[in-house]
């Protein structure tokens, strides 16, 4: 008898749990496995180790919208004592990329280098120094005389697709996207038509119209953008820096640096917050690279919060025109949508956002006949790039306050038109032919949202009005949309190692910004053997560590990477099964994992720590360390859904108005993890709220980013936020792991045409641009009255 | 940092209840010398007195943006960073409890100033309205959650702590 036989036990009867149904992690809000760190300060975020040996790097950023560099006097920077590296432009490699975060080729054109000649943004680094003291680096960056060649520059699109509007790429594109025009500054244009759209107009009974704008904000995360850079003991390159996509940065880096992939590692250390700006290999990170390859040191990077403000991705702004066109019993017989989306100086992401603002709203209502016609283009900003929501935001502003509109003039409560016309289980999403996700969705809970809502607010009754009637109340509502991950694009892999003490160790690449993803992954893990969240480690931090992941990317990861890990622990379990019924000599069928223990049929069971360590102490066998690999990639990008509200009351003698509840109710699948999934859904509300009310980054004439820094940048806080309610109406996605599909980005959208909508309500003025002011609504009531 | 020039001063102070001594370069801000010797608790979100990542809990001055302060005026100060909110055996404070139970912690970068704002008004409030924690918070920056499960978790810390809560360490 093998000692470990002394551990099997008799399973307690009746707890006859099917492996697959034992679900001890999923489904309840666990504490997060890096919870601990965070709150007791000990999580180690990129700058946050001892880099007293490292190098100071300074950027030299271009005061000029539009500029060529003719040339670059560095001799008195380099001759400063303790200087160590001067860049320019003709120290790094002539070879043009995307920093957009998807994997090659990427849906992007090759518009820039890792320090360009041409400089297109107002802040675009023109030339990099590392200094042996910070002191140094600032004189040295001080001391470089550029010759710029100033340019004429552009900033807003109608202008840059003018004829004589100058030219920001006229270099013959690398990587062209659908249509581009680089003489017009135009990067692409696309256009998607199902059913017959001017024969749908023309079966209305009315055609409504409206246009819809869209400013520039930044993510703002709390944590800087840092790069800590060197050349490891194996002559390898080695980053250190805040990324949601750490393989495709390591990708990228090789990639621009002619270096082999194996040749670069990207650690990813605990991140502060992400919201898509993290999605991209920004200028910062090649940089460091190229010091650090050029000094053979240690080199440290990192942004003031100024910079990051001014300099990183930005959300896009967007001119989003919406036409409709209804009949009188509420039937949408054509809908077309135009979107002019301002990319700045770069098209990163340019088509995919510009995809993705029309084609989620416009998935909400499934009319026959459907039109997006749509274009980015180049100007000399700061930049767009991936930010939560993706383009949705712009989208749902423009066609949820339209929507209100188009019930408006058939006369019907905008409620009951959406129900009318809302997409149900079976129908189809509107997805570009390039995108093949399955066509019929088969988790729809978004009229169960809208109803929860409604029934929540009172909808029928609408607000109570204060006795003063200087203010005026209003309801507004919004339906939303987005994916769990980009069909035909992402790819995770998991491995998952079992521990001789019956622990697991899950290897996964994916980018844990904040949201909680490596705690999901360990639930997913920990509940196909029927474990604990404290028996599973998840690893996921460096590239050289787990297995290739796209990231935190599209609100994909509790979906596509989750999927990748269910996979991975039901292969291992299998693995035990097998290995388990050799030694009792019966069917692996009939071993069960559940709470911990593998269980046989005749009754005795041992614990997974027990039969671990005998697996690898090799008392029946050869030494075995099981491990269970998963991967995941499909066609399939399942829908979460919300319905938001929003009460406001509004100063009818001045125009100030203030936002007094927020109601999201959001479809999400199954919850994962509940606390979780509020934190997700509240905290995109409340960016969506800061987008609608105050943030803005604006540029004057010249392209400069008008603020001065933190203080002029508006978030939320703490004593703004109205009352907000939040309930999660669950479906069961059954492509998703444990039924979940994604949460991270649907609840931005709604606020921003919930608030206009709101305001329509209460006092009959239409605001059609973001953010929403007092001084719009005042201008609007003056008109009206 | 830098090799050539070596620093210019240096300050005592009681972090956290431990003597130390913080080495400083001129013009240095306390948040600054405070993550050079190693109290990388102290994050910097922005460096210019607009985020709260930077809270300590400074002498007299209770509650402070540490990015604002410079360190040579520090001399002899107290200095409590959320590392003093674990009690002598590293238990956690209730405070850091409730937020990991509430799922109030998503990035994290700026719990550690969230939690002393939160311990800040507790040592003044002992009931406070959600209205008060929300006031608390007007100094913090959190980009991640909406702040809703922050106020709960500082609500429901205030509920388990009894009224006269002793002074965490670092503040004798
Ligand atoms: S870092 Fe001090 S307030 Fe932001
Ligand atoms: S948890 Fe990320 S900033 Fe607050």
């Amino acid at each position: 008898m093998p000692p470990s036989e002394l551990t099997e036990q008799s399973t307690a009867s009746g707890e006859t749990n099917e492996t697959d149904e034992t679900s001890a992690a999923v489904g309840e809000s666990v504490e997060k496995v890096d919870g601990w760190g965070l709150v007791t300060g000990n999580a180690r975020y990129t700058d946050d180790i001892p880099t007293e040996d490292a190098l100071e790097g300074r950027l030299l950023r271009s005061p000029h919208a539009h500029a060529r560099i003719r040339s670059v006097d560095t001799e008195a920077a380099e001759a400063i004592e303790s200087v160590e590296a001067v860049l320019t432009n003709e120290d790094v490699p002539d070879k043009r990329f995307t920093r957009t975060g998807f994997p090659y080729p990427a849906p992007a054109p090759f518009d820039e280098h890792v320090l360009n000649e041409t400089v297109r943004h107002v802040g675009e680094p023109v030339a990099a120094v590392a200094a042996r003291s910070a002191d140094a680096a600032e004189r040295a960056i001080e001391a470089i005389d550029v010759d710029y060649e100033v340019l004429e520059h552009v900033l807003e699109p109608e202008e840059a697709m003018e004829p004589d509007a100058p030219t920001l790429h006229p270099e013959e594109y690398e990587n062209p996207q659908e249509n581009a025009v680089p003489e017009r500054n135009i990067v692409c244009e696309t256009r998607h038509e199902e059913g017959d759209v001017e024969a749908g107009f023309e079966r209305a009974d009315a055609v409504v119209a409206g246009e819809y704008e869209s400013q520039i904000v930044q993510h703002l995360p709390m944590e800087p953008n840092t790069t800590i850079a060197w050349i490891d003991d194996r002559e390898r390159l080695v980053l250190r820096t805040t990324t949601q996509v750490s393989h495709i940065c390591r990708d990228k880096i090789a990639r621009a640096f002619g270096l082999n992939r194996t040749d670069v590692t990207v650690i990813k250390p605990r991140v502060g917050g992400g919201f898509g700006v993290r999605q991209d290999t920004v200028p910062n990170q090649f940089i460091s690279a190229a010091l650090a390859l050029e000094t053979g040191r240690k080199v440290r990077l990192k942004n003031s919060r100024k910079e990051d403000l001014h300099v990183s991705q930005t959300r896009h702004a967007q001119t989003v025109e919406v036409k409709t066109g209804v009949q009188e019993d509420g039937t949408i017989t054509a809908m077309h949508v135009d979107i002019t989306s301002n990319t700045g100086a770069y098209g990163c992401h340019a088509l995919a956002v510009l995809s993705n603002s029309a084609h989620e709203p416009m998935s909400i209502y499934p009319t026959g006949n459907r039109l997006f016609t749509g274009r980015a283009v180049y100007t000399n900003l700061t930049p767009g790039g991936a930010m939560r929501g993706y383009g949705a935001v712009q989208g749902t502003f423009g066609l949820e306050s339209h929507i209100d509109e188009v019930a408006d003039a058939i006369g019907m409560d905008p409620v009951e038109f959406r129900r009318r016309n809302v997409i149900e289980e079976g129908e189809e999403s509107f997805e570009p032919a390039h995108s093949e996700s399955k066509p019929k969705l088969e988790s729809v809970g978004v009229t169960e949202c809208l109803d929860r809502t409604c029934a929540t607010v009172g909808w029928a009754d609408g607000p109570d009005q204060p006795d003063d009637d200087r203010y005026q109340r209003g309801y507004g509502i919004a339906l939303t949309m987005a994916k769990s991950g980009v069909p035909n694009s992402e790819y995770s892999r998991c491995t998952i190692t079992l521990e001789d003490d019956g622990t697991l160790t899950v290897r996964i690449g994916v980018g844990d910004t904040g949201q909680g993803s490596e705690t999901v992954m360990g639930q997913i893990a920990a509940s196909v053997f029927g474990l604990d969240i404290e028996s599973v480690h998840v690893k996921a931090d460096d590239t050289d560590a787990t297995p290739w992941d796209n990231g935190a990317y599209a609100s994909s990861t509790t979906y596509i990477s989750g999927n990748a890990t269910e996979k991975a622990a039901r292969d291992l379990a299998g693995k035990v099964r097998e290995l388990a019924a050799e030694w009792h000599e019966t069917d692996p069928e009939s071993v069960e994992l559940a709470d911990g223990n593998v269980s046989f049929p005749d009754g005795t069971s041992m614990t997974l720590g027990a039969f671990a360590a005998e697996a690898f102490e090799g008392v029946r066998g050869p030494k075995r360390r099981l491990i269970g690999t998963g991967e995941h990639f499909t066609a399939l990008s399942p829908k979460p859904f919300a319905a938001q509200f929003a009460e406001v009351e509004v100063d009818t003698q001045t125009g100030e108005f203030e936002v007094l509840r927020l109601v999201n109710a959001v479809d999400c699948g199954q919850a994962l993890n509940p606390a979780n999934v509020r934190g997700q859904i509240v905290g995109g509300a409340v960016m969506g709220l800061g987008q609608t009310l105050s943030e803005t980054l604006p540029f004057d004439e010249d392209g400069r980013p008008d603020i001065r820094g933190l203080r002029d940048y508006e978030v939320m806080h703490a004593p703004d936020l109205p009352e907000i309610e939040t309930e999660i109406v669950e479906t069961y996605e059954p492509t998703g792991p444990y039924g979940a599909k994604s949460v991270g980005e649907v609840s931005i959208l709604g606020p921003s045409p919930a608030v206009a909508n709101a305001v329509d309500d209460a006092v009959g003025v239409r605001i059609t641009e973001l953010p929403i002011t007092a001084a719009s609504i005042w201008d609007g009531l003056q008109e009206g009255s | 940092m830098s090799q050539e020039k070596k620093s210019a001063d240096s300050i005592r102070v009681c972090i956290n209840g431990e003597r130390e001594r913080l080495d400083i370069e001129p013009g240095e801000t306390l948040m600054s010398s405070l993550r050079r010797a190693g109290h990388y608790s102290v994050k910097n979100g922005c460096d210019e007195g607009v985020c709260g990542a930077c809270n300590v809990i400074l002498g007299e001055e209770g509650l402070t943006r540490s990015c604002l302060v410079p360190a040579a005026s520090c001399d002899g100060d107290d200095v409590m960073t959320v590392e003093g909110l674990l009690d002598d055996d590293g238990r956690l404070h209730p405070l850091q409890e409730e937020f990991l139970d509430r799922g109030a912690a998503q990035c994290g970068y700026c719990i550690p100033g969230v939690l002393l704002s939160g311990y800040d008004l507790l040592q003044r409030d002992t009931v406070p309205t959600e209205e008060a924690i929300a006031d608390a918070l007007s100094g913090n920056i959190c980009r991640c959650t909406g702040y809703v499960q922050q106020i709960e978790a500082i609500q429901a810390a205030a509920e388990r702590l009894p009224d006269a809560e002793p002074a965490a360490e670092g503040e004798h």
